[in-house]
């Protein structure tokens, strides 16, 4: 199965309780939102990747999402290397309303794992 | 940390809008409603509280471009005041909402209650508000200005069940 992790640095992208992923955590920049495809990893190697790309930041965990996930929601997911494994999660509409309501849905299927 | 108290109208408005039974019922029971007029006046101040405390954390930390590390549009004074009057809206008697920033320089007020039981409003420098709903496979979502944001919360509590009122 694909695993897409998306990094969370930031205390609004999620909540310890109950555990979930915020929709901040997918908003969309430039038509796109960036993650990681794991499942290949394991998780020390994961965390290596988060903190290799904010080096001065800490992370506070990842929100996983599966493909199906991405798909159910009418998006989609495109290769975009390098760096190896990046991903980017396609397909957003461009109304800013409708944008919304897929990173809530997306957020809603996603799991939380703490760093 | 000091929280002021103050004799509250909500209570009394609340009674005057129920009409003359409430009156009634309250000389009958010889109901001293002094104190509870005051847990509710306490209540509210402390729910306004906690979202001005968080709203000014999202001051501090969001009010420069790429807070988020990356290229988020920083939260300006104007959000912040949109944001205050919102939460002036928000009657004591529901769940306070969690308040986050978003990327796009918004804020927003999230209700959730279940995965597929939840409510985001966002609100930005302007007077239209955006919100998002979902409520089992049902998506809600649509545009509300800013002056009408006290009917969309009542509509969202009492229509949808999607922001829990509060006993």
């Amino acid at each position: 199965m694909d695993i897409y992790s998306r990094f969370l640095y930031q205390d609004g992208q999620y909540k310890k309780n109950p555990p979930r992923i915020k929709h901040t955590a997918f908003h969309v920049v430039n038509g796109q939102v960036s993650v990681y495809q794991t499942d290949a990893l394991n998780d020390p190697a994961i965390w290596s990747i988060a903190t290799s790309l904010n080096p001065n930041r800490r992370v506070h965990g990842r929100g996983d999402v599966t493909r199906e996930d991405i798909e159910s929601v009418e998006l989609n997911i495109m290769i975009e290397e390098p760096p190896p494994l990046h991903r980017n999660i396609v397909g957003w509409p461009n109304e800013e309303l409708q944008q919304l309501s897929k990173a809530q849905e997306l957020a809603t299927k996603a799991k939380l794992i703490l760093a | 940390m000091e929280i002021v108290t103050g004799k509250s109208s909500y209570l009394t408005a609340l009674m005057v809008a129920a009409g003359p039974a409430s009156s009634a019922v309250t000389t009958h029971l010889n109901i001293d409603t002094r104190h509870l007029e005051e847990d509710r006046s306490y209540t509210n101040q402390q729910n306004q509280f906690i979202l001005l405390a968080s709203l000014r954390g999202i001051l501090l930390d969001c009010s420069r471009s790429g807070w988020d590390g990356e290229k988020a549009v920083p939260i300006t004074g104007s959000v912040i005041g949109n944001a205050i009057k919102v939460i002036n809206t928000i009657p004591f008697t529901v769940g306070i909402p969690d308040i986050s920033p978003q990327p796009n320089g918004k804020i927003a007020f999230e209700w959730y209650l279940a995965p597929y039981h939840q409510l985001i409003i966002s609100v930005g420098p302007t007077s239209d508000v955006a919100y998002s709903a979902l409520l089992g496979s049902q998506r809600i979502m649509g545009w509300k200005q800013l002056s009408l944001i006290s009917d969309l919360i009542e509509e969202m509590r009492a229509k949808y069940g999607l922001i829990p009122t509060i006993r």
